[in-house]
């Protein structure tokens, strides 16, 4: 409720904020309406900021708009920061306008490679009151970042860190957020291990914070992504219980079923301070000891400081880790590194060199009939990645990983890349007549990652503690679910797809994980749960599912409260309060019993 | 007879067959490879295994060229198939090649492959019955027959579910179960995938690393079967490769894209030098998979200015990264003066989307 107020707050002043010098610099998420632009945050690293996206599956997505004062009336040149996603010989597919008191600039937006100032024309502003509208023209993705206005024609920086300062500069920033919030816990990323570590941590009586850079909780089990939750409960099945999905369809609406009861139940909870929308973009360690994380809002841009003894990395991409200067690993290790061998898949399942092919990120996506034919645009600029497939359906498989992209620097071209293959295979499959009647109801433009940074705990679980049934002192999580790698299908046959995978499944008897992959061995007071945890390329097959990445979170939750009780941090409670430690997460399953 | 056969076999455990070399009766009427089995002149007895769920055991035999090159596996198998406790005979004479993959298979004109309902095989469930065992990773190897029973009839209208796909099965949607099998076929389709890739399997890997030779090796590495390249490819130690460089190099040019990265990451540096790689490998970059010419980039840097003046032929085929990094090497290898005119050509390329990299690496250079 306090980050709703908070929320309105800094709507009602965005609407007032006076923009009073020659230039002026009006970050698109910060817009007031946003229309059918949807807010994505997921490349802030690698692009700069947040921007606004007309994600409209081929129908233009109707305008964002927002109202600013200004001081000083006249001649504006407008830039907007843009970028044609999928340059080539064919028409840019994410074309804008942008118009100003109703008058439409000169220029359509969106024709130029790669993220950089685009020119938009000029306009004379004649009012105080200025009315900004951003017009999609295909609802094929086009996207801006920012909107400059500059009387003297003087283009913006776009050099990453010239451009950071320059920002930094023209929307008068601090250098450190003026806010600062104090807990027991700070958990970052509200997918499933970060909400388990979360509650497990507030049922212990911990003041949690919560930071979430969605407006929904889940991950890739929200509402925005729709993966299913597999694997067991393990000792938490009470908690999972409250974050977890029913077995529908990937891709499938029942997720907002799932979603809502989700969020419900984690909002229950008094002392977790959930705040959505605010994605990370820092932590600072001293001495290997984290002493804050700070987080900005994807839309207004507010930012908060977050302090804590404890801090949780369940970003899946280990970014706090990454920031702290925490060990991590990235990429698929020699098989002759751990041993992982499975000698029927050979290099499919570990490489005998080191390479960084991991698993891919996908993309889900829904179609219906409708009662009448529904015409789908052409779609030139996705056939080179669709080629001649054709499909009405989605599902896991639909997964992108190539050995020259970086799932995090390069999130975006898979993302894109991903829905290329989604549109391109669409518009194939709605030549036939048969499929007249479908059209495309809901397509994710979230990346549903498996694989990226993990981070390196005092164990590494690999692929051998399962095969060699290795049970540990401290084992706090456990699976049954077979361990499956995926790869892509063009390995074994060019001819197929590149957004196509197929899986490898080891079938196996329980297996556990032991609490020292789920804490840092160099960061002193940085756990981490999910994906990001600690294991090698092949270990990761079984637990990266999200009722395994729950109990993670769970046990994490429950570290946590220990390491608050005893005022010591995580590797700690391995060496002096196990028993402890152990009898707590046992008491969870006898509760439910 | 054959049913005869069958009978003695199934009551006598199968003993008084064993230990004959034994050709095959019939041409396959489906295989994968190039036809080896017509140079087939002589066999060798070379082990039992058993089928799966009976006491019933086949012989293994190794199929050889007249100069006793082994070619591939063959049994000729009798396997009952049972439903619900009424049992029917399958005559199946099956190949597999020499890593234990199941290659093909006959049948007697006699005992013809039958369904269910007793209907014969079509030459369309034929084929399915052959994609089924050539896909190692099946469905069918994860489940018990048991757990497949609705792929055979009638709950395949739960395959949509509010109009998409369910994932019934973990790794497989049921109509990906359903299409990979013959239809009314389900329990001889079970029951000869897992004699193709049960004990057979193994037995056949562990036997191949004794019969394993150089003969053997370069036969591998001149074949046409992209398995059989992989295999000897991996057998190769990094100080092997110059020596087998005039097989390594097609290799790379027809082989899987698994095959070519491994090469590619194992091959020694130096060798990004040798003439072959150059010519055969950069000069015909833009017909390899996007993997493989990630990698060929990547060891640009290992190569020389005559494999970069190539690669700057052929920009356009080069995705941002992959530019970048071309761009790098370029730098140190010291090829500039030799690539500067393609890619100032490339600079200027309106329809070139990441023209504008090689803009500004032009203009950083500009003098030198």
């Amino acid at each position: 409720m306090k980050s709703l107020t908070l929320f309105t707050f800094f709507l009602a002043s965005l609407c007032t904020s006076l923009y009073g010098q020659k230039d002026f610099l009006i970050e698109s998420e910060n817009f007031v309406n946003k229309g059918g632009w949807v807010t994505d945050p997921q490349f802030i690293q690698q692009m700069g900021s947040t921007y606004l996206m007309a994600h409209g599956m081929g129908v233009p997505v109707t305008n964002a708009s927002t109202q600013i004062k200004i001081k000083k009336k006249g001649n504006y040149h407008v830039w907007a920061r843009t970028k044609n996603w999928i340059p080539g010989n064919w028409e840019a597919p994410g074309q804008f306008n942008i118009a100003v008191n109703g008058e439409k600039l000169e220029n359509t937006l969106g024709l130029q490679p790669d993220w950089n100032w685009e020119y938009a024309g000029q306009i004379k502003i004649n009012t105080k009151e200025t009315t900004i509208e951003l017009i999609d023209l295909t609802g094929f993705n086009g996207r801006c970042d920012a909107l400059y206005f500059n009387q003297e024609k003087i283009v913006p920086p776009n050099e990453k860190v010239a451009l950071k300062k320059w920002r930094i500069e023209k929307s008068k920033e601090s250098l450190a957020p003026k806010i600062v919030k104090e807990y027991d816990l700070v958990v970052t990323g509200g997918g499933l291990a970060g909400c388990a570590a979360a509650i497990a941590a507030a049922e212990q009586g911990l003041k949690v914070a919560l930071i979430h850079d969605r407006p929904v909780l889940g991950g890739n089990a929200s509402s925005e992504i729709r993966v299913h939750t597999l694997g067991i409960y393990g000792k938490f099945e009470r908690i999972l219980k409250l974050i977890d999905t029913e077995h529908y369809p990937n891709g499938s609406s029942d997720a907002i079923i799932d979603q809502q009861r989700r969020d419900e139940n984690m909002q229950r909870f008094d002392n977790i301070d959930i705040h959505y929308n605010y994605r990370a973009y820092d932590a600072k360690s001293a001495k290997e000891v984290i002493q804050y994380v700070d987080a900005r809002h994807t839309s207004t841009g507010e930012r908060i400081r977050f302090k804590a003894p404890q801090f949780v990395d369940s970003t899946g991409d280990g970014w706090i880790g990454y920031w702290s200067g925490a060990k991590y690993s990235y990429g698929r290790e020699s098989v002759h590194q751990y041993g992982e061998a499975w000698e029927k898949w050979g290099e499919l399942w570990s490489p005998e060199e080191p390479d960084n092919l991991v698993m891919g990120s996908s993309i889900l996506f829904q179609t219906i009939e409708d009662p009448m034919p529904v015409l789908f645009p052409e779609v030139p600029w996705a056939l080179p990645v669709a080629k001649e497939h054709k499909a009405v359906a989605g599902e896991w498989y639909w997964e992108f990983s190539r050995n020259d992209l970086h799932q995090i620097d390069d999130g975006e071209e898979i993302r894109d890349h991903v829905l290329r293959a989604i549109f391109g295979s669409f518009a194939n499959a709605k030549q036939d007549a048969e499929n007249q009647f479908y059209k495309l109801q809901w397509v994710s433009y979230l990346l549903g990652k498996r694989e990226s940074r993990r981070l390196v705990g005092d164990h590494i679980f690999t692929f051998t503690d399962v095969t060699d049934k290795r049970k540990f002192r401290d084992s706090v999580v456990q699976e049954i679910r077979e361990v499956d790698i995926h790869y892509q299908q063009n390995l074994l046959d060019d001819s197929k797809p590149d957004f196509l995978s197929k899986a490898l499944f080891y079938p196996t008897e329980k297996y556990y994980i032991p609490y020292r992959s789920l804490y840092s061995k160099n960061i002193n007071n940085l756990f981490m749960a999910g994906r990001c945890f600690s294991t090698s390329h092949a270990g990761l097959g079984g637990p990266r599912v999200m009722r395994t990445t729950g109990q993670m979170g769970a046990a994490v939750g429950f570290a946590a409260s220990l390491c608050h009780k005893y005022k010591v941090n995580p590797r700690t409670i391995y060496e002096k309060y196990l028993a402890e430690y152990m009898q707590l997460i046992e008491n969870q399953q006898q509760e439910e019993n | 007879m054959k049913w005869s056969l069958y009978l003695i076999s199934l009551l006598a455990g199968s003993s008084v067959l064993f230990y004959q070399s034994q050709l095959p009766n019939n041409p396959p009427t489906h295989f994968v490879l190039d036809k080896e089995w017509q140079q087939v002149s002589k066999s060798e007895p070379v082990f039992v295994f058993r089928n799966p769920d009976t006491t019933i055991e086949h012989q293994m035999q190794l199929l050889m060229n007249e100069d006793g090159l082994p070619l591939l596996y063959y049994a000729d198998i009798q396997t009952p198939v049972c439903i619900d406790g009424l049992c029917k005979p399958v005559y199946v004479e099956m190949y597999w090649d020499l890593l234990g993959q199941y290659a093909g298979y006959g049948v007697y004109p006699d005992q013809l492959l039958t369904k269910y309902d007793h209907d014969l095989f079509e030459a369309k469930d034929h084929l399915t019955l052959h994609q089924l065992l050539l896909d190692q990773s099946s469905v069918l190897g994860r489940r018990k027959l048991t757990q497949l029973y609705d792929t055979k009839t009638s709950r395949t209208e739960s395959i949509k579910f509010k109009g998409i796909e369910v994932d019934g099965i973990s790794g497989a949607t049921k109509k990906e179960i359903k299409a990979s099998i013959v239809e009314g076929g389900l329990y001889s389709c079970y029951k000869l995938w897992h004699l193709a890739y049960g004990e057979a399997t193994e037995k056949m890997r562990s036997q191949l690393s004794t019969i394993y030779s150089d003969t053997l090796a370069d036969y591998f590495l001149s074949s046409r079967h992209k398995d059989y390249q992989f295999y000897a490819v991996k057998k190769l130690k990094p100080t092997d490769f110059l020596e087998k460089i005039a097989y390594i190099v097609p290799i790379v040019k027809v082989g899987k894209p698994l095959t070519r990265a491994y090469i590619l990451k194992k091959m020694p540096k130096k060798l990004f030098q040798n003439s072959l790689v150059v010519n055969e490998w950069y000069q015909h970059f833009s017909d390899f998979d996007f993997n493989a010419k990630t990698l060929l980039v990547n060891n640009l840097q290992y190569s020389n200015s005559a494999a970069a003046l190539f690669l700057s032929k052929q920009l356009t085929n080069l995705s941002k990264n992959q530019l970048k990094t071309f761009l790098v090497s370029v730098d140190k290898i010291q090829a500039l003066e030799v690539v500067q005119e393609n890619l100032t050509t490339f600079s200027k390329d309106a329809n070139a989307p990441h023209n504008y990299l090689v803009k500004v690496f032009l203009k950083t250079h500009k003098g030198e």
